[in-house]
């Protein structure tokens, strides 16, 4: 039997109910759904001669004889049996969040089995297999789909994604300080020190109420002692020790402003490195102000803990720690009076903690709303004004700026409500201490100095306790945002470089795209089965309607993103087996979408190929047409554009585009829909130029305007992501097909104008 | 008159020239409304079938047919779009309620096949890892899943002030059909995604 979900012996129950044994079975698969998506246990089983599917739910009935164990029946809610000789084909279709296997028969269509996409992949697999079987061949899996690395080795489910490895449920994350730790490990002696001062700074603070207090009273005011009447040398020494203090405080300081400095640098550059190797697929549909959010204002709270945070935290968990022990060595018994409440301050500062941590995850959330809606009004302001909504515009921004307001509110009551609770709970403590140490010393078991300084070091406890309860809020705000950070760093990218990647030097320009099948969603696809081959050197040409996925077969040559089945070859070798800068480096891309960056144009155009010369730039300019333009502006080639520079016209930054791909001198070149938003003479004159940067290399034209197309040596026409057709221009005209139908729809369109201007 | 079949309107027709290109135009620009005039529906097998009335012999035939709902947070009965397999649309039924009681069952079977959503009563658990969240939600249904979301801001679709969509990494849907029902430890576990 294979076994595309694993057999269990409750299965083999349900199977008997529709009269197979396990050995009847040839190919099995669980599902979650029947076939009218009713949630429950659905068993598909191929067997000799056909297929039966039963689904229900386990339902336990409870004995009155409380001595008899509760019994579970399976309760069929529906039941399919179908026989190969009446199915013509199967197939797996998908809805909006199920998938369902359908026989194609005599009658039409027939619901055998339905699942959520959680099992979309077996009843794909079940698809495969038992199409197999019913042609006569053998249900054996094939390795590609049933190799161990596909499943996760902790809980036994399919990874989701077949290149990544990486199961969601099972992956260990590593705590926040280890994480951490990983980033702070290049600064540990830097670190080492710092904290050797930060204690030496607490071991002075210890040291100054025995001079003033204890020593002072019973030692130089008491007559009959050696240090009797000694008060200037006592004033010194107290002087001196406070001095060392500031001083080493400063270093301190000083060291840990530094180190949090170059952290916090280190912490950024990993995070947009992160970025930079995480695929489109984790940014697509994530809001571009959100993103901003979580790189400046996450970084800036981590830079401030550390600053300000850190010392405090490392000086206090310190001086808690020696004052208890100094305090425990002085009096056992006051001592023990004054800790007696810090459990209940620990209990209190957790949940305290714990509140602040959710008050600042929110804030972060409501935070992350007001930017991604500032990004969009900015970017919208235009149609805004056209349509009159200003209005409009602004209660919804008053609505996300009200929403951080009381994110904001609600924090800072609580930053102002909970550390008082704490530091009454420790005056309590001292209220104890007065108590006890009173009555111990009316009893003359105790100097009145001695008194004195142990209620100093009682304060010493409770200042640094103090503290740690103020400066909550800004770890809990800092470990919120360390934890988002790091979880962009954590990130697994949907596009991955082999382990064994081939690199080549150059490539000769083959393509074939082999029965590829792609979707950005899993519900709806893209590209069905597509195969075509362009040999070195060929010019392909790729039509059909909007939305047709043109673009998304330029996104998987370029490995942008990653078929979902079939390969896609480049001299014979698949894009995800190569190299990413071989490919990269090889294949350049013009689309409609044009972004020019922040800098000069002579950047810009150079930016494909930063070692370029000047005179390069220039010659790629004029070929691309946009030296034309160039030589009219005042600096020239320095000309500052993009954000803050100057405004290009459309037309203008898609010559900048070409001429940034004609530099780069691509073996293969894609041109989608590169000069759509060009006005006919300047296309005429760039088609020239792009005619001329595709001799001797593979070019795809992608266009939708069939006059773009003139010169391929073949076309594919693509609609609904399938290939319908494929063939020369000319003989894709002699045929009554989709080309046939553009080629006429385009030409009555020209007519008309024609007719109407004339 | 056949659905798809265009009223011949001479002026129309006049003003737009009769190229085919004119003529798919002006078909891309209506609305074509199915009525129990000219078709009816079946539900068979688990798929659901439509036999046209009137036109040619060809449009008698039963064609496996799909729903799409065109405001499918609103209405789960009123215009309601119908496919070919090909996922072009046939036409719009304005609201099912106008077909008798068998074909407005098989109608609504359909929906329920395509529109199959999880409604979360309680989130037991919700916690973050490597970038993504993990949930352990109790279902209407009595179910426990546990699903992934890869970004989960993204992920939740804010319907309206009580009601969230939910999409998970592999594309499952799940619903909150009113976040107040929640009990108050789970309204506060999504309360920070949203």
């Amino acid at each position: 039997m294979l076994e595309i979900t694993a057999f269990k012996d409750e299965y083999a129950q349900i199977a008997a109910g529709a009269g197979l044994t396990p050995g009847d079975i040839k190919i099995f698969a669980v599902t979650d759904l029947d076939p009218d998506a009713r949630t429950g246990v659905c068993l598909v089983c191929a067997t000799e001669s056909g297929i039966t599917a039963v689904s229900g739910r386990w339902v336990i009935e409870k004995s009155r004889d409380l001595r008899r164990a509760p019994s579970r029946t399976f309760a069929v809610s529906n039941a399919v049996e179908i026989d190969y000789k009446n199915v013509k084909a199967l197939r797996a279709e998908e809805m909006l969040s199920t998938a369902r296997i359908i026989a194609e028969t005599e009658r039409g269509d027939m619901a055998v089995a339905a699942g959520t996409f959680s099992c979309r992949t077996d009843m794909i697999l079940f698809v495969k297999y038992c199409e197999r079987l019913m042609k006569g061949g053998s249900a054996e899996g094939d390795p590609e789909d049933f190799a161990p690395e596909l499943f996760c080795p902790v809980c036994g489910r399919r990874f989701p994604e077949n290149s990544k490895k990486h199961c969601p449920y099972c992956s260990s994350a590593a705590g926040l300080i280890g994480k951490f730790a990983f980033f702070a490990k290049k600064y540990k002696w830097r670190i080492a020190l710092m904290l050797a001062l930060m204690l030496l700074v607490s071991g002075i603070g210890v040291v100054s109420p025995y001079f003033s207090s204890a020593f002072f009273y019973d030692k130089v005011l008491t007559p009959g002692n050696s240090f009797y009447g000694k008060i200037l040398m006592v004033v010194l020494i107290v002087a001196g020790v406070g001095l060392l203090n500031i001083f080493v405080n400063m270093i301190a300081k000083i060291l840990t402003a530094k180190t949090a400095g170059f952290l916090v640098y280190d912490l950024k550059v990993t995070i947009f490195e992160a970025m930079k190797r995480l695929s489109l697929d984790f940014f697509t549909g994530r809001q571009t102000g959100g993103m901003m959010t979580q790189i400046n204002e996450d970084a800036s709270s981590i830079h401030w803990f550390f600053v300000d945070g850190l010392s405090y935290y490392v000086v206090s968990i310190s001086q808690i720690i020696v004052v208890a022990v100094v305090m425990f060595m002085m009096q056992p018994l006051l001592a023990a009076v004054c800790v007696t409440v810090l459990p209940l301050f620990f209990w209190l500062a957790l949940k305290t903690l714990r509140k602040q941590h959710y008050l600042h995850f929110k804030r972060h959330s409501a935070s992350r709303k007001f930017n991604a809606k500032l990004t969009d009004s900015m970017g919208s302001i235009k149609v805004t004004k056209a349509f009159a909504m200003e209005e409009q515009e602004c209660e919804r921004f008053d609505t996300v700026t009200l929403g951080v307001a009381d994110a904001a509110k609600r924090i800072n009551i609580f930053r102002h409500s909970a550390p008082p609770a704490l530091h009454l709970v420790m005056y309590l403590s001292t209220l104890l201490v007065w108590g006890v140490g009173g009555w111990l010393t009316m009893k003359g078991q105790m100097t009145y100095g001695f008194f004195a300084a142990f209620i100093s070091y009682c304060g010493m406890l409770n200042s640094p306790l103090f503290s740690l309860a103020d400066m909550m809020d800004s770890f809990a705000d800092c470990a919120n945002a360390m934890r988002r950070l790091l979880e962009i760093h954590d990130a697994e990218p949907g596009v991955k470089e082999s382990d064994n990647p081939v690199d080549k030097d150059t490539i000769e320009g083959e393509i074939e795209f082999r029965n590829v099948c792609f979707s950005y969603e899993k519900n709806r696809r893209i590209i069905d089965n597509v195969s075509f081959k362009v040999a070195a050197g060929e010019k392909l040409g790729i039509v059909g309607h909007s939305g047709a996925g043109k673009s998304t077969l330029a996104n998987l040559l370029l490995r942008l993103y990653d078929t979902e089945s079939g390969s896609v070859l480049i001299d014979g070798v698949d894009v995800k087996d190569m190299k990413m800068s071989v490919l990269r480096d090889n294949i350049s891309i013009v689309s409609q979408e044009t972004y020019i960056f922040d800098g000069t144009i002579f950047d810009n155009i150079a930016y494909s190929n930063p070692d370029a010369s000047r005179s390069e730039v220039v010659d790629a300019a004029r070929k691309a047409g946009a030296h034309e333009f160039i030589v009219k502006l005042e600096d020239g080639y320095q000309t500052k554009v993009g954000a803050g520079g100057m405004g290009l016209s459309g037309g203008e930054r898609q010559r900048i585009s070409i001429a940034r791909a004609i530099l780069k001198k691509p073996k293969i070149l894609v041109l989608d829909e590169a000069t759509a938003s060009m006005d006919t003479k300047t296309e005429r004159m760039i088609q020239i130029s792009l005619d001329e940067l595709s001799r001797g290399r593979t070019t795809i034209t992608i266009a939708h305007r069939l006059s773009t197309l003139s010169g391929s040596d073949k076309i594919i026409v693509i609609e609904k992501g399938r290939l319908y057709e494929e063939g020369t221009g000319a003989e894709l005209l002699a045929r009554d097909g989709i080309y046939r139908r553009l080629y006429v729809m385009q030409v009555a369109a020209m007519k008309n104008i024609i007719e109407e201007d004339g | 008159m056949a659905i798809g079949e265009i009223e011949k309107n001479e002026e129309e027709y006049g003003r737009y020239g009769t190229g085919l290109f004119e003529r798919q135009a002006l078909e891309a620009t209506r609305v074509r409304y199915i009525t129990p005039e000219n078709a009816s529906f079946e539900d068979r097998d688990g798929c659901l079938f439509m036999c046209e009335k009137g036109g040619g012999e060809s449009a008698k035939e039963q064609k496996r047919v799909m729903l799409h709902l065109l405001f499918p947070y609103s209405s789960r009965r009123e215009l309601v779009s119908v496919l070919n397999t090909e996922q072009d649309e046939i036409g719009i039924i304005s609201d099912i309620g106008i077909f008798d009681g068998e074909q407005q069952k098989a109608l609504e079977k359909e929906i329920a096949r395509k529109y199959f959503i999880r409604k979360i009563v309680k989130i037991n658990e919700l916690k973050e890892k490597n970038g993504m969240t993990i949930w352990k939600v109790t279902d209407a249904d009595g179910n426990r899943p546990e699903f992934s979301l890869k970004d989960t801001y993204g992920s939740i679709f804010r319907v309206t002030d009580e009601r969230f969509v939910i999409t998970d990494a592999d594309g499952n849907r799940f619903e909150i059909e009113d976040i107040n029902k929640l009990d108050a430890k789970s309204r506060k576990k999504i309360e920070l995604y949203i």
